[in-house]
């Protein structure tokens, strides 16, 4: 897994009306313009890239609010797996 | 029978859609279904649909798009029984209906996501029945209902409003405002036209939105002895967005039209007599109808109550931004048909640009906040008073609430205005109202959850201080500028607001919010607390709904505001409730993922 990754799927996906390379890995996403529908269009990406299912515990806005934090919860799901 | 710009508007079955038709001239015996997507997706896609529809119907292929029962504009709710096969009969009537109509000999079926799910699975029954479609073109299809109904999941659980624990059926969604009973979902569930005996058409072009969905049923398909034709959907996410900034997949669309033209047999039958359409539907408490308003040709519904006496209310509901009339949520179909039953004639319409009506000559389609649009809606004035009625009121949510009130001062036969969580009407040069509203904020702050994730480095307090002070300190500039000009005998924005309603004879004005609305921080920083200084002008009353958030997506808060509105007009005319606040429970919003 790496932030490349992440980031290239928040641009196929994520409808972000700016450049996503030009947003920190910190920069909260759906300030940026990522709407609940994109969301689920990142969510699903995510898993499938990854071979990770997101359990219901960690489907809210911010498990996924920043290319961090996205980061950090696939680190957590692929460490207890 | 009303005429709409584009398309003939249509009642079949327990369907509402419009009917493309083709030049006698370049017609062909192939006619077009369009299966639309479902929910929040189908608000997106409206006016490109349209322009699809049209698009299909130049190439000489008779087209019909239509909403499926107890969605968009056709009868019946998403609380009813056994949607999945009324919507799977839906598409079932609208082959029927085309072919009687235009005469095609063979039906072509196009569904657009959900859409795509339904049009296949109707396909197979039929081919199973002996009684195929020519072919079916899939647009961004989930592989599965199973796909679908996680999807909505996710959407409902990434939703900002939720409601709250314990208020809601077990084992029903809300996803983007619409509602799922358990059985419907178990419905979704079950749909599997990958897995079916049979291939849903000889042909089948799949227009792939790139998450493995097209391989797996293009894979299916063709073991089924289809033909299977897969091609990019490039332009997807563009057109999947809110209306106000969805785009029309031009060159997508102009591929699935020319395969969808590819050997289609030269037209043999003729049209029906139009005359035959069925062109109102019985609603609960009254009857709708497609109408057409003024030299604009606006397009509109009618609700017309059973008991209507000449002269009764009148409501015009406006768009909702740029979504087409029935509202986000379909809350303006909800509207109508309960103000309806209190004996309101309800005139839901697209105003130029947006939904079904024709572009507007001076200013792009789907825009918003444009005062232009003020002459639509006197068009609507117009209408209703031509038919009698001499109690008008307009009413929007948040951009329609904006176009209502400037149409209310505008427009003398306009006796009331209803507006719901209205914003923009008294905006600053630097007011800030990005981020969640100043009540919000605080509750957060309140919060005992917020202050424990504080401790484990979770929330950035000083996030929400910095914006609240900044908030703070504007609205005291603001409030300090009105004094200064009042000072100096000038009239500030407020001092405008409250003259131009005191002085416009017989306006009734109620504004509606939500507690945490940033609508109520924009009127409060000019009229004081809960607005109490525009509550003083005659004619105003401000009603302050406890919970919900700005698009009522939660049904609990809805279904709590149509009892508000209803009420608004409970001695058969409109006279609203005085100013106060009142609770509508069940709904909580998600922490702000940017406080965290």
């Amino acid at each position: 897994m790496s932030i490349a990754d992440i980031r290239a799927i928040l641009r196929a996906h994520a409808r972000i009306p700016v450049d996503v390379e030009g947003l920190g890995d910190d920069a909260n996403l759906f300030t940026a313009g990522m709407t609940s529908l994109a969301s689920v269009e990142v969510i699903l990406a995510l898993e499938e890239k990854f071979g990770i299912e997101f359990p219901d515990q960690m489907m809210h806005r911010k498990t996924f609010s920043s290319v961090s934090a996205i980061a950090a919860a696939i680190a957590n799901l692929k460490a207890a797996a | 029978m009303a005429t709409a710009s584009s398309g003939l508007p249509v009642y079949f079955g327990r369907c509402f859609g419009f009917l493309h038709g083709a030049a006698r001239s370049t017609a062909r015996g192939r006619g077009v279904v369009l299966c639309g997507p479902n929910g929040y997706e189908a608000l997106c896609v409206n006016r490109a649909w349209r322009q699809f529809a049209d698009a299909l119907a130049r190439a000489g292929l008779p087209t019909l798009r239509f909403d499926y029962p107890g969605c968009g504009d056709a009868p019946e709710s998403d609380e009813d029984p056994e949607r999945v096969r009324a919507w799977l009969g839906g598409i079932r009537d609208a082959i029927a209906f085309l072919r009687q109509q235009t005469g095609v000999t063979e039906v072509a079926l196009v569904g657009l996501r959900f859409g795509a799910t339904l049009a296949a699975v109707a396909a197979q029954e039929l081919a199973e029945q002996g009684d195929p479609v020519a072919a079916v073109a899939l647009l961004a299809p989930p592989v599965s209902g199973e796909a679908y109904y996680k999807e909505l999941r996710v959407l409902a659980m990434m939703a900002r409003a939720k409601p709250a624990p314990g208020t809601t059926v077990p084992h029903s969604l809300q996803a983007a405002g619409f509602y799922y009973s358990p059985c419907t979902l178990g419905a979704i569930r079950a749909l599997a036209p990958a897995q079916a005996s049979t291939s849903p058409a000889p042909r089948i072009l799949i227009m792939d939105r790139d998450d493995g969905a097209g391989a797996t049923l293009s894979s299916a398909f063709q073991s089924k002895g289809a033909a299977v034709e897969i091609h990019e959907f490039a332009g997807y996410a563009a057109l999947m967005r809110d209306a106000v900034v969805a785009v029309y997949p031009e060159q997508d669309f102009q591929h699935v039209q020319e395969w969808l033209g590819k050997g289609a047999p030269a037209a043999a039958g003729t049209m029906a007599s139009l005359s035959t359409v069925q062109d109102s539907i019985a609603i609960p408490g009254g009857r709708e109808r497609p109408v057409s308003i003024g030299e604009a040709g606006l397009f509109g519904i009618l609700s017309e109550p059973q008991a209507a006496g000449s002269g009764g209310p009148a409501l015009v509901i406006l768009n909702t931004g740029a979504n087409h009339r029935i509202g986000t949520n379909r809350l303006s179909v909800l509207l109508a048909r309960r103000l309806m039953l209190e004996g309101v004639t309800v005139l839901r319409m697209d105003v130029r640009g947006i939904g079904d009506s024709p572009s507007a000559p001076d200013w792009p389609d789907n825009a918003v906040l444009d005062a232009r649009m003020v002459s639509d809606v006197r068009l609507a004035v117009g209408f209703l008073a031509a038919r009698g009625h001499r109690e008008i009121v307009v009413n929007g949510l948040c951009a329609g609430g904006w176009l209502a009130y400037h149409a209310a001062l505008a427009e003398p036969r306009i006796t009331g205005q209803l507006l719901l969580n209205v914003q923009n009407l008294w905006l600053n040069e630097g007011f800030d109202r990005t981020g969640a509203s100043n009540r919000e904020y605080l509750r957060k702050f309140r919060a005992k959850e917020t202050w424990l994730r504080l401790l484990k480095g979770d929330v950035k307090l000083h996030i929400i201080v910095s914006v609240l002070t900044r908030r703070l300190l504007k609205a005291f500039a603001i409030r300090l500028h009105q004094g200064f000009r009042r000072a100096r005998g000038a009239e500030t924005l407020a001092d405008s607001t409250r003259h131009r309603l005191a002085a416009a004879p017989g306006l009734r004005t109620a504004l509606i919010f939500n507690r945490e609305d940033a609508g109520l921080d924009e009127m409060e920083v000019h009229f004081g607390r809960e607005g109490r200084e525009l509550a003083q002008v005659p004619g105003v009353s401000i009603l302050i709904i406890e919970d919900g958030d700005h698009l009522f997506s939660i049904k609990s808060s809805r279904d709590h505001m149509l009892e508000l509105m209803a009420a608004q007009f409970s001695q058969g005319r409109f006279s609203p409730t005085s100013t106060r606040i009142v609770s509508a429970p069940h709904v909580t919003t998600a922490l702000r993922s940017q406080t965290a």
